[in-house]
């Protein structure tokens, strides 16, 4: 019995020894063979939209993103207007899907200019951790069609959209940002905006400009967002009627919600209507109220 | 597959077109100065003003009519509307380029007729 017990133990021992090494051994061919594995650091932005601009962000893998904007009249209307709220005001409906989480799909129709719009954005590299990958780069497409009537061409006799094409224009963007620490994120994206038809002989079809765009988390359901679109090229000769585009807002987090309220001097929402045409200023105290909210499904 | 046909059609549906290159006909040289009731202003209200100032008018403001539009120019509520002077600038998404406005401004200087 008692030479059972002890080759039992023996046995049981080596056993465990036996698998032990065999453990350690795989787990050192593993260490030796695999590279190192880097983290990718999450939530830049909370969203794929900081106000009106594209951030880097895509959705989660086989989310989709129902997203609602809104931007009414000019605060400057006063209380006979009640600030804006009166309207005329802007909407935006959009859909946002992606299956693998990097590469994204989205359409919207906004009221302004009866534009419907279609994009993809894939994330191309992803910021780590351990900062191997110092940013975050997205590329992004878009592409607009207005619906729109020509308002003159019923005294002019001349159409704008006589061609179908004439409605197209087209947004590129090659976005980077860095999260630079749990409470800053900052954006920048060289931009690309491409319209079929321009108005007249000296006006550019293609225009340049540069966006940038920081988030500040003030705690874990709040941040207070800002953007800006500078204009680089100088595409038309009425150029001064239009301005850089602006906004601030405070971002709300809820339970598979981001909310934003905002304060723009853009009327429109889409990239082919604020960064070259925005026509309101700011130092003039033309900016508007609105809001975005985003909200989640898994599909 | 999908993609490619996408990035065909986007492709291929890049123009750069100028619109008085498409219709060098039209005569772009403004002439404000015989700007009329019939030939110029109603039809830019029409156009521009009446989507959203029509009987029931937003914002208290009705034009169409010939004595209400008359009405809100008398009082400069259609001119500072036109150029933003003071109030939020109509019409809110687009600007009425400088001939437009000024076939108004003459519009008014001569007195608002109904010819």
């Amino acid at each position: 019995m008692y030479r059972k017990i002890v080759m039992f133990t023996v046995v049981m021992f080596y056993g465990c020894m036996s698998a032990s090494a065999q453990k350690d051994s795989l787990l050192d061919a593993l260490d030796q063979t695999a590279p190192p594995v880097s983290e990718y650091v999450d939530a830049t932005f909370k969203s794929s939209r900081l106000v009106n601009f594209q951030t880097v962000e895509t959705t989660g893998k086989r989310t989709l993103d129902f997203r609602i904007s809104h931007r009414f009249a000019l605060l400057n209307g006063g209380i006979n207007t009640l600030y804006g709220l009166d309207g005329p005001a802007n909407l935006r409906f959009g859909l946002e899907y992606s299956y693998d989480g990097r590469l994204q799909a989205g359409i919207g129709r906004t009221a302004y200019q009866k534009m419907y719009d279609g994009f993809l954005k894939y994330k191309l590299l992803r910021q780590t951790i351990d900062n191997s990958m110092p940013v975050t780069i997205t590329l992004l497409t878009c592409m607009f069609v207005t619906a729109d009537k020509d308002p003159a061409a019923s005294f002019t006799g001349y159409d704008h959209y006589q061609y179908f094409t004439s409605r197209m224009s087209y947004n590129y963007q090659i976005l980077i940002a860095r999260k630079f620490s749990d409470h800053l994120s900052l954006q920048i994206a060289p931009t690309m905006l491409h319209y079929n038809l321009v108005e007249n002989i000296t006006d550019h079809n293609d225009i340049f400009a540069i966006t940038g765009m920081a988030r500040y988390k003030l705690n874990k359901r709040m941040a207070l967002t800002g953007e800006y679109a500078y204009r680089l090229s100088n595409y038309s000769q009425t150029m001064s009627q239009y301005h850089n585009s602006a906004a601030l807002a405070l971002e709300i987090e809820t339970g598979g919600h981001v909310f934003q309220v905002v304060l723009t001097n853009s009327y429109g929402i889409l990239e082919n209507q604020t960064i070259a045409y925005t026509q309101n200023n700011w130092m003039k105290e033309q900016v508007m109220l609105g809001f975005n909210i985003g909200r989640f499904f898994t599909l | 597959m999908t993609i490619g046909i996408g990035l065909t059609f986007l492709l291929n549906s890049c123009y750069y077109d100028k619109f008085q290159e498409l219709h060098p006909e039209i005569n772009t040289a403004c002439d404000s100065a015989t700007a009329t009731w019939s030939g110029d202003v109603n039809k830019i209200v029409n156009a521009y003003c009446i989507g959203c100032h029509g009987a029931a008018g937003s914002g208290g403001v009705s034009l169409n009519s010939y004595d209400n539009v008359k009405a809100a120019a008398a009082g400069d509520k259609l001119m500072n509307a036109l150029t933003g002077n003071g109030v939020p600038s109509m019409p809110p998404n687009t600007h009425l380029d400088d001939c437009k406005i000024g076939s108004i401004k003459h519009w008014i200087k001569s007195g608002m007729p109904n010819n």
